[in-house]
């Protein structure tokens, strides 16, 4: 019998067995804490300023309507799409609740709900949609960053230069509907606030997080689900097995030619993640290589993205820009299993996150 | 002996072979003698996946290499075939016929298809029932295949719902029970969770030879994230099945429940003393031989539930590091893990295997 196949029976005593744990003797709630101050809040207020300058940039526009203040609001949401890209990977704490993740961003479309419904409510000039509150009651879809391009780069998006009412006091809604949401996320995250207590302090009696584990489980956990969405989710959108097989339309962000800035700002916020988590105190000098090769991973492949034509549209036919896609997507991959695997390990938890989502 | 086979290549290669063929040196005995016989998708290494067998000591029979992450099994005992489902979104299954005389085989999904990791046979071993995505319609269907013709796809029928994932048949008739988990996903999007904040899990009753619905239980509105996804049934046709929480990770939902055809469903009212230990996730629930007690795995909490079929409380909430699968033993529960161990808590004793991780689900043949 090969000898990776030796059983070892062991009696015991109880059916409990010693759980051997580097992460379990390190100081989870610290690397919370770090999170929080580095990453999440500052990410979120940087979400509320862009934010508030689309809201401010949307008045302004609807004004005194020209193309000039068109431009200017449609370089307010390019700036706030490169802000969430930036606070995006966090899912857990208040953006998982209310959906204000999905009211922020409705994402993928498989099949184009929020665009029809943009567009019905367009036609329709419903007038509950050019108000914040009640905008916010209705479907996800209809009320963040998707239809605010679809407003300000879709079909009939120069007629907010022209004084479409409508159109302007809708969009005026979204942008002042996610100033809201931005808003109660940096309240959410206070200091004080129950969010932190419960994110920042495991702890048995703590409903979430029952240890420093679960605490440092949770961090890794956030780090290995926004990487695999970026190649799933928001590349494999688009790129597929062959080029006759692409699907550019799916792209995110496409209108506003903001795929790749959002594509590169998700991965460049996962790289600061990791250093603002000070994840490299939980590990050895082994566990340090590995955390260094997924950042080399990431900082490349921000590098390449940063360095091809902001214009989505059209890239793909180039074989070279669509190489570097390839490159990325498969950087990302690279980092995923490091992070899963390598470095879990080697921070105490054996199993990997995909791994133990079972199904 | 190495396991049988490492690649896709070798894998379909070794289509043909009488599994008792596949045996490890001085493993025949062992598996024609073995009171209690189990089987689990496993991983190794990295990227290396299998279907292992192993008998009540953890002693392992036999290990057959897979081409991609196994999920559920399903197993007919007069038939003595045994089918490994592929993990979402995956398109293989590997039939095993544990005799001397049926071979092995493989069966993909259809194109437009993909499995969900569970299947079930006809009680008569002459169907294999598949829980299936149709993901171009965003629809849950049941993939028919025909036992006795090299499982061929006869058709297919509605799962009435999105994301069915295990499914079982009512012992002795032809009752299937769909849990349908409510997400909407698409291979073009990996693993990706589409429609979270529209979700409408069900676990329906279907007729298994008409496709009709028999019956469909929903969750309260306040509850529609609530993902049924896994389940065990008793003889009597008494349904026990866990869910997996995908709302505010701040909620305490009711994870636990039962239903029988006719009846209401009950979610049943743990106190915070269990559902605060859930990580609102149940991964796999196996009922005991004597159908006493119930045992939910919570590998995200590290932890597994033994609760009464009869009071339907908890009977004993216990720590056990990445618990995936569980099976009844012969008075108690075998249960597995990602770490390699195999605990069986009739003789308290347990067993680990070396640079192996156990995945969900554990059957046990016999």
């Amino acid at each position: 019998m090969n000898t990776r196949l030796s059983v070892v029976c062991i009696l015991l005593a109880g059916l409990l067995l010693p759980v051997q744990s580097v992460a379990q003797t390190v100081d989870g709630a610290g690397v919370m804490k770090a999170l929080l101050g580095d990453f999440i809040r500052p990410g979120y207020r940087n979400f509320k300023a862009k934010s508030t300058d689309l809201e401010s940039k949307a008045n302004e526009l609807c004004d005194s309507p020209d193309p000039e203040r068109l431009r200017a609001a449609q370089s307010a949401f390019s700036d706030l799409v490169e802000a969430w890209s930036g606070i995006e990977v966090i899912r857990f704490g208040p953006i998982s609740q209310f959906n204000r993740f999905e009211r922020t961003l409705f994402y993928p479309d498989r099949k184009s709900t929020g665009l029809k419904q943009v567009q019905r409510l367009l036609v329709e000039e419903d007038p509950s949609a050019t108000d914040v509150t009640s905008l916010s009651g209705k479907s996800v879809a209809v009320q963040g960053l998707g239809a605010a391009e679809f407003l300000l780069f879709g079909t009939g998006h120069e007629t907010l230069a022209d004084g479409n009412l409508y159109r302007c006091d809708y969009l005026l809604a979204v942008a002042g509907n996610l100033r809201s949401i931005a808003n109660e996320l940096v309240i959410e995250w206070n200091p004080g606030s129950e969010a932190k207590s419960i994110w920042t302090m495991p702890g048995a009696n703590n409903p979430v997080l029952k240890d420093n584990r679960e605490a440092v489980n949770e961090v890794l956990g956030t780090i290995v689900h926004g990487l695999e969405s970026v190649r799933d989710i928001r590349i494999g959108a688009f790129l597929r097995s062959e080029p006759s097989k692409d699907k550019p339309r799916l792209a995110i962000f496409r209108r506003s030619e903001n795929t790749l800035r959002s594509i590169s700002g998700n991965l460049d916020a996962i790289d600061k993640l990791i250093d603002a988590a000070e994840l490299g105190s939980l590990v050895d000098a082994e566990g340090q290589v590995y955390l260094k090769n997924i950042r080399f991973d990431l900082q490349n492949a921000v590098r390449t993205l940063r360095g091809l034509p902001s214009e989505f549209t059209g890239l793909l036919n180039d074989p070279v820009a669509r190489e570097k896609i390839v490159y990325v997507r498969t950087a990302v991959g690279f980092a995923i299993k490091t992070a899963d695997q390598d470095f879990a390990r080697s921070a105490g938890l054996s199993s990997g996150f995909s791994f133990s989502d079972g199904d | 002996m190495a396991r049988l086979l490492l690649n896709r290549r070798d894998f379909l290669e070794a289509a043909g072979l009488p599994f008792l063929n596949m045996l490890f040196p001085n493993a025949s005995e062992a598996f024609e003698d073995s009171e209690e016989l189990f089987a689990s998708a496993i991983q190794r290494g990295k990227d290396e996946h299998a279907i292992l067998l192993f008998d009540k000591f953890g002693r392992p029979l036999t290990e057959i290499g897979v081409p991609a992450r196994g999920h559920g099994l399903t197993h007919h005992p007069a038939s003595k075939r045994l089918v490994l489902f592929a993990r979402r979104p995956g398109t293989f299954a590997l039939i095993l016929s544990l005799d001397h005389t049926s071979s092995t085989s493989i069966i993909s999904a259809p194109d437009s298809r993909h499995f969900y990791g569970h299947g079930a046979f006809s009680p008569d071993g002459k169907l294999l029932y598949a829980s299936e995505n149709d993901f171009g319609n965003a629809k849950g269907v049941v993939g028919v295949y025909d036992a006795t013709n090299e499982f061929e796809r006869l058709g297919e029928f509605s799962s009435f719902g999105i994301g069915p994932h295990e499914i079982k048949l009512i012992p002795g008739t032809n009752t299937l029970v769909v849990a349908n988990g409510g997400i909407e996903t698409h291979p073009d999007f990996g693993r990706a969770k589409l429609n979270l904040s529209t979700m409408q899990p069900s676990l329906c009753f279907v007729d298994a030879i008409t496709g009709n619905l028999l019956e469909r239980h929903v969750l309260p509105s306040g509850l529609h994230q609530l993902s049924i996804r896994h389940m065990d049934i008793s003889q009597a046709g008494t349904v026990y099945f866990g869910c997996q929480y995908e709302g505010v990770e701040t909620s305490m939902p009711p994870l636990f429940g039962d239903v029988q055809l006719g009846s209401e469903m009950r979610l049943w009212p743990l106190g915070s003393e269990v559902i605060g230990h859930t990580a609102n996730y149940v991964g796999s629930v196996a009922l005991d031989k004597e159908e006493d007690q119930v045992a939910f795995t919570m590998p995200k909490s590290n932890r597994i539930l033994i609760a009464s079929t009869m009071t339907k409380k908890s009977v004993w909430l216990y720590q056990k590091e990445s618990a995936f699968g569980v099976a009844p033993s012969e008075s108690g529960f075998i249960t597995t893990s990602s770490q390699g161990v195999i605990d069986n808590t009739t003789n308290n004793s347990a067993a680990k295997q070396n640079d192996l991780r156990f995945d969900n689900h554990l059957l046990r043949l016999r």
